[in-house]
């Protein structure tokens, strides 16, 4: 069955708290807006490195940003 | 963060890798269906000296549109001297697609003969793949500074 995409929310709400654009995200952790922009509606599954370097970038925890509860 | 770090783009990378291979795969799928007609229907002229330039467009055409749409290369939407190139691609492409045709038109009737039409068709083709990656780019540019 299809998953439906929520988008990454978590992600976008950490952002918006401190404050940053996706362009200002992009450059902290080396990537393309667009990149950033594609891992907010969950178009791009990132890899493990740049999870870490994004976290570092919003101060969040992997748990934080990237893990979802299994639907029961 | 030293410059190689702030443009390694994972994504971009990964989305090269993918148009490559549509390309690649588009190219082995023209030589395929072109050896098909040129054994089954006998139409030997489709294998002559301009397929190998057509291959060679298709597989630029391919690898730029899949290119363009996925973002896979930064400058090519935020740098100023892809757009000469893509002008270029365009206009090229706008004079082939028109004068092609009219050539065509004024060889009349007897133009598989000594493989002219195949010449002219595949010159045709590849005007409409330069055509298609300057009308892709600017319509993705114009999409993404809206």
């Amino acid at each position: 069955m299809k998953e439906k995409k929520t988008g990454n929310i978590r992600l976008k709400m950490a952002r918006i708290a401190l404050g940053l654009s996706q362009e200002d995200l992009a450059l902290m952790v080396g990537v393309t807006r667009q990149t950033i922009g594609l891992i907010e509606s969950d178009d791009y599954n990132p890899t493990l490195k740049l999870c870490t370097a994004i976290c570092k970038a919003t101060g969040k925890t992997l748990n934080d940003l990237f893990w979802t509860e299994e639907e029961t | 963060m030293n410059m190689e770090e702030k443009y390694y783009d994972e994504r971009q990378i990964a989305e090269r890798g993918k148009a490559f291979r549509f390309s690649l795969f588009t190219i082995l799928s023209i030589l395929i269906l072109c050896h098909f007609i040129s054994t089954v229907f006998e139409f030997k002229e489709i294998l002559s000296e301009h397929l190998f330039l057509s291959f060679v467009w298709a597989g630029i055409s391919v690898f730029s549109i899949t290119s363009i749409l996925k973002d896979a290369y930064e400058n090519l939407i935020n740098g100023k001297f892809p757009i000469f190139f893509m002008t270029g691609f365009l206009f090229l492409g706008l004079l082939i697609c028109i004068t092609t045709p009219i050539d065509i038109l004024k060889g009349g009737g007897i133009l598989i003969k000594d493989g002219v039409l195949i010449e002219e068709c595949f010159e045709f083709f590849n005007g409409l793949c330069q055509l298609s990656i300057g009308s892709t780019y600017f319509i993705h540019r114009i999409k993404t500074k809206r």
